[in-house]
């Protein structure tokens, strides 16, 4: 059965850019087939980034995500190539869910989700600020007294009604 | 910190389906530590939370976010 289907592939960062489309050809050679003469549908090369954790011992890597189009038989033999080569750290193959494939721009200051907060800046900043807070509340949900007695709260309290309003109407 | 807000945030920014990829966001739902944010401090509605927590998976799985976060960094 055909889907559409999306990879993400984590590239060891020291090899070069033409290595790396080398190897995309080569995998993506792969899906090819009577059925899908042209099944690769995007991608996009995030380029390099810093892991949130190392990979092999590698702090860095090269982030390529791609959207095809393929079924069960040819993915089988398609992930297995990717396993087997070195070269790529990582990489996760899910079902294409009509997402983009670009990349957060890590330069952007505010995410989508904080857009509609701009009524009440700093809100991030001052979560950012109080680690030994936000972790508090975590071990211990049952304490609303204490968020109340809390300094930030009745800023973010005094931003907050007109916005749950807006989205009523 | 983050109180309880009554609508979803996710709902509420018009996005559909959470993506995995926006680590940025993601970070949003995430303790200091790392963690999943509960809905319950974070006011997600139940579809969303279901999305979020897949999405926080496999952004850490594509090292996008930390299992665990060092309090130093």
């Amino acid at each position: 059965m055909s889907r559409k289907y999306e990879i993400v592939y984590i590239f060891d960062s020291a090899m070069e850019e033409a290595q790396i489309t080398e190897s995309l050809d080569r995998f993506h050679a792969l899906l090819k087939n009577q059925d899908y003469p042209e099944p690769i549908t995007a991608t996009n090369h995030w380029g390099k980034r810093t892991l949130a954790y190392p990979i092999n011992k590698k702090e860095q890597g090269y982030y390529v995500v791609a959207q095809f189009e393929s079924d069960q038989k040819l993915l089988n033999e398609f992930e297995r190539a990717i396993k087997l080569d070195v070269n790529v750290l990582r990489y996760l193959v899910v079902i294409n869910e009509g997402l983009a494939t670009a990349p957060v721009i890590p330069e952007r200051a505010e995410s989508e989700y904080d857009k509609r907060d701009a009524g009440r800046p700093k809100t991030r900043a001052e979560d950012a600020g109080k680690p030994e807070t936000r972790a508090e509340d975590a071990g211990k949900p049952e304490t609303p007294a204490e968020d109340a007695d809390k300094p930030e709260t009745p800023a973010e309290d005094a931003g907050k009604p007109e916005t749950p309003a807006e989205v009523a109407e | 910190m983050m109180r309880r807000s009554k609508t979803c945030p996710v709902c509420e920014s018009g996005v559909r389906i959470v993506d995995y990829k926006d680590d940025r966001s993601l970070s949003r739902f995430t303790t200091e530590r790392g963690k999943i944010l509960p809905s319950r401090l974070s006011g997600m509605c139940a579809r969303h939370q279901r999305q979020l927590s897949r999405a926080i998976k496999r952004a850490r799985h594509l090292a996008l976010l930390p299992y665990i976060k060092a309090s130093g960094r």
